[in-house]
């Protein structure tokens, strides 16, 4: 058989791979926090033997990275909710470790511990964020203060290596600790907001389309490739 | 396709936001009520190549290869930001400027609590909700009251026929938590306390962290119309994003059964 028709195939599995990370992106167009992936693919060498002096065409998932990009900042009024901008996380103790998010949408358990929605707790320089007493503020570094004084300040991290980062669902991502160092002072906190997810719905639609006419094409090429073998087939055959 | 089954929980979730909306906006004009939000989080994801994992050629590869499972819905989060406030000129209608919730008891003897304080008077001149349930703790207006006065810090006083000095007939109490957005919505302009809400601390009003009373005014709905708006037109735009996505991994498969002409 003719490699092309395997070589075309590749591209269309690859198209299918991109559409299954396109559609978790737009899944998660509303998710607060959410970091967008993006797919590179290239070319794959079949050269495996000295003989073989073929190069290759066939198409693999290199690479997939999150982009850390900044999403938009949108006010929501609620003083438990925080954004961060800059290359700043939250870091959340779960009991599987600590976990890093950019969704600043807290909220409070009854003794006053600063938790995500799912109920884990949110860091503070020194343990968990206690809240006590009323008109809480958090200032641009993350300092937390209400009527009954200073409270203490919410820990922002930043990761030396992005790429190292792996989501874990629950808008949360995980690396190895050599990985996390303290944020520097161009990240700011801002109180009453909530950043948006940084997946955009327009270049979503484009990448929907292209997906589907690539995988068209690829599908063409098969056809192609397989009606000239019946071709040579039934000539050989005469 | 995984695609199909992801896009579908974008779907879902993006339903759900839609009947939350249009909650907050159905109480657009009830006096007291705190609107809601839903709060998503990304699904689970498959890890088909870790990072930092050795490539064949004994390479480290960057960065690897993670396929999500869409998005899901966590909680819904009452928001307990302040109501404009209303101006009535009706003497038992109150508003807290502040933090603070009205006791409310309810048949089955239960204290829940509200913001919502247009206060009417029963047959016996007690003070209850719109529903007839009593404010805890209870005053009671006597018959020939003529004029009633809440003071900022909850002290109800009438001025009787026949009196030139008013009379306190009793203080009002309000009551707070340490995290509101825990309680429980009853329905009604009510809520009930939750594990996660705390207890309730009750105080008199302007004392510590408790906010004042206004009287002949009440607390309007936190529910900003434009901002709803917002909220659907957003919604509804993921909505059909996502429908997209379901159509582009249907017309792949399509695509894929072409492949073999019969």
């Amino acid at each position: 058989m003719d490699a092309g028709i395997y070589k075309a195939l590749s591209g269309a599995v690859a198209q299918m791979r991109n559409l299954d990370v396109t559609s978790q992106d737009l899944a998660n167009v509303n998710t607060a926090g959410y970091k967008r992936q993006r797919l590179a693919f290239s070319e794959v060498l079949a050269k495996r033997s000295p003989a073989e002096d073929r190069p290759g065409g066939w198409v693999a998932v290199a690479d997939q990275r999150t982009q850390l990009g900044q999403g938009a900042v949108a006010g929501t009024g609620n003083p438990l909710d925080i954004a961060i901008e800059g290359d700043g996380f939250f870091v959340i103790q779960t009991s599987r470790g600590e976990r890093y998010t950019r969704n600043g949408g807290f909220t409070l358990k009854a003794d006053g511990t600063l938790i995500t929605p799912t109920g884990d707790a949110v860091l503070g320089e020194g343990g968990p964020v206690q809240i006590t007493g009323q008109k809480v503020e958090v200032a641009s570094d993350g300092t937390v203060r209400s009527d009954q004084g200073e409270l203490g300040r919410i820990r922002i991290v930043r990761f030396v290596e992005p790429r190292q980062v792996v989501k874990e669902g629950a808008n949360l991502f995980v690396t190895a600790p050599p990985n996390v160092q303290a944020a520097g002072d161009n990240v700011r906190v801002v109180q009453g907001s909530l950043e948006q997810s940084n997946m955009s719905p327009i270049d979503g639609m484009i990448s929907l389309i292209t997906i589907n006419r690539q995988f068209e094409s690829y599908q063409r090429a098969m056809t192609l490739m397989d009606s000239a073998t019946e071709k040579m087939i039934a000539e050989a055959a005469r | 396709m995984r695609a199909l089954w992801t896009a579908a929980t974008g779907m879902q979730a993006q339903q759900l936001t839609l009947d939350v909306v249009a909650n907050n906006l159905a109480n657009v004009q009830t006096g007291g009520f705190k609107r809601s939000r839903v709060d998503f989080q990304d699904l689970v994801y498959e890890t088909l190549q870790a990072p930092g994992a050795a490539s064949a050629q004994g390479q480290e590869i960057p960065s690897g290869f993670q396929v999500g499972h869409g998005s899901r819905a966590v909680a819904t989060q009452r928001l307990f930001i302040k109501g404009d406030l209303q101006q009535t000129g009706n003497a038992l209608d109150l508003a807290i400027e502040g933090e603070g919730f009205f006791q409310i008891q309810q048949p089955n003897g239960d204290l829940a609590y509200t913001r919502a304080g247009a206060f009417k008077k029963d047959s016996q001149g007690r003070m209850v909700t719109s529903d007839g349930f009593l404010l805890d703790p209870g005053i009671t207006i006597p018959q020939n009251a003529l004029n009633i006065t809440v003071g900022v810090d909850g002290i109800v006083s009438v001025t009787v026929a026949g009196q030139t000095q008013p009379q306190q007939i009793g203080t009002l109490q309000l009551a707070n938590f340490i995290n509101p957005a825990g309680l429980l919505s009853q329905g009604r302009n009510l809520f009930i306390p939750t594990q996660a809400s705390g207890d309730a601390t009750t105080g008199t009003p302007g004392q510590d962290a408790f906010g004042t009373l206004l009287q002949g005014f009440v607390e309007g709905s936190n529910v900003n119309v434009v901002e709803e708006m917002i909220g659907l037109i957003t919604s509804q735009r993921a909505y059909e994003i996502n429908s997209r996505a379901i159509r582009t991994a249907d017309d792949m498969m399509q695509t894929a059964n072409n492949l073999v002409r019969v």
